[in-house]
């Protein structure tokens, strides 16, 4: 080698620190005062600094829509939180909302109604194997009802108080076998004895003392006679019962069998009314059945008072 | 591929992330450690080696910082050769790696690189190049010493990945 290590150092050094000067010179000139080293510098370092810059904007990029996907992560996340907390709001509003329909339905009726009543909350529901309701317990007690008061509600009716203890009542639904109820058949004011049939998987009941002459179908409208039953439960009259499911016409004997599933839910009830004192006995007289049968005597149950 | 190609490339990547990275930290402002220069430090004081390959290393991370920051194409190329061998003359014969040791070295690089910036763009452009940018080195000689070693560590495991000399010689030795 004729260059020892120290000198090829020095040279080096020197043209390290040339060549930034070089392209320093060569940048900061004016156009038009460019020489052709310049020019040459410039033309050479164009693609490095294209190139470069290439790089770096691509990174920028990258980095820019990376942050902007966290920014969309977070308020993703932040809306969706929002968004659950707006859903269970609007739940239980949509429960308030029918929680008060109900309410103001149950006080419509009792206001219409001659009947004295007393609203009462739903507390506990005893349940079969099958998931049905068997028995409810009301939030009233033995200051404001007794028992055998029938249990209703707009839609139909639901039993009677079978228990009062303390602030509280058990009510024994009108499909319990043991619940008796004079009925009509509303088509035709047939009227029949309804009694439970204590089906653990249906709410049904059967049509019980229904003469075999009577004609009955299925679909028939049953509803309360207004009468008083035997265990002395009068309920208030035109109170939709249920429908006529099956009917059982016998070849021989004097009456025939139908089966009833019932208007009401007890599934879904909440709130219930309590008749404390029954309507005066003069309403069902001038009831007329859907096809302007004028009712006659009652034939089955006892009459009021 | 040699330590200093290395170190270029690998400086070369994060000049690329440092702006973006050091966006992300609000009380910084218009301040940022000068990573591009400690890497400097380091091809001076931790590579050590071949001075040709420092100073071309040195002289492409300068080229890099001119081309991202804007200033014009040749200024930090020609300043960063320059600390380059004022770190190897000045801290060349001190062996060691205390952290005190890498932010003294970083702050007087980044004091000496201050300097011979503002004096450069003084005598290119004084009116655009004011020596009232003085007021605002020693607050980017601190944050660059504070960043020194850290970076320093960051720039030595990258060293041990690409080579097996780096245990045996330089500032962590």
């Amino acid at each position: 080698m004729l260059l020892s290590r120290k000198a090829k150092d020095i040279i080096f050094s020197v043209l390290m620190l040339a060549i930034p000067v070089v392209f320093l010179f060569a940048n900061i000139k004016e156009p038009h005062r460019l020489n052709a080293l310049d020019r040459f510098v410039l033309t050479l370092s164009s693609p490095i600094h294209q190139a470069s810059m290439y790089i770096y904007r691509w990174v920028d990029g990258v980095w820019r829509n990376y942050m902007y996907l966290v920014n969309l992560k977070a308020e993703n996340d932040r809306l969706r939180a929002e968004n659950g907390i707006l859903k269970a709001n609007n739940a239980i509003l949509e429960i308030w909302a029918q929680r008060g329909r109900e309410v103001e339905k149950l006080l419509g009726f009792k206001e219409a109604s001659s009947a004295e009543m007393v609203a009462a909350r739903v507390i506990s529901k005893s349940f079969s194997p099958y998931y049905r309701v068997l028995r409810l317990r009301i939030d009233r007690g033995i200051r404001e009802i007794k028992p055998d008061d029938p249990v209703i509600i707009p839609e139909g009716v639901v039993g009677k108080v079978q228990r009062v203890y303390g602030d509280y009542a058990d009510i024994q639904l009108a499909i319990d076998p043991k619940v008796r109820i004079p009925v009509v058949i509303k088509r035709t004011g047939t009227e029949a004895l309804l009694v439970g049939t204590g089906d653990p998987r249906r709410y049904t009941a059967r049509l019980t003392y229904l003469r075999r002459e009577e004609e009955v179908q299925v679909g028939d409208v049953v509803v309360t006679s207004g009468m008083g039953g035997p265990t002395g439960v009068r309920f208030p009259p035109d109170l939709q019962v249920g429908r006529v499911v099956e009917v059982h016409k016998q070849e021989f004997g004097k009456f025939q069998d139908a089966v009833v599933e019932a208007a009401v839910d007890f599934s879904r009830l909440d709130k219930v009314l309590v008749v404390v004192t029954p309507p005066p006995a003069s309403e069902p007289q001038s009831r007329q059945g859907d096809a302007g049968f004028v009712r006659e005597q009652p034939r089955v149950g006892l009459r009021p008072f | 591929m040699h330590r200093a190609t290395a170190l270029f490339l690998f400086t070369f990547g994060v000049l690329l992330v440092e702006p973006l990275l050091f966006f992300a930290i609000p009380f910084l402002g218009f301040h940022v450690p000068e990573l591009g220069l400690i890497a400097v430090v380091y091809a001076a004081h931790g590579i050590r080696g071949s001075l040709a390959r420092g100073a071309a290393a040195s002289l492409g991370i300068g080229y890099l910082v001119d081309l991202f920051s804007g200033a014009p194409v040749g200024m930090h190329a020609l300043v960063y050769v320059l600390v380059y061998y004022l770190v190897r003359l000045v801290f060349g014969r001190i062996y060691g790696r205390a952290l005190w040791l890498q932010a003294l070295m970083g702050a007087a690089a980044s004091g000496a690189s201050g300097l011979l910036v503002i004096s450069i763009g003084q005598w290119l452009d004084p009116v655009e190049h004011s020596w009232d940018m003085l007021r605002q080195l020693p607050l980017q000689m601190l944050l660059t010493a504070v960043f020194s070693p850290p970076f320093f560590y960051v720039l030595w495991r990258f060293d041990r990945l690409v080579s097996y000399e780096v245990s045996e010689e330089g500032i962590f030795k």
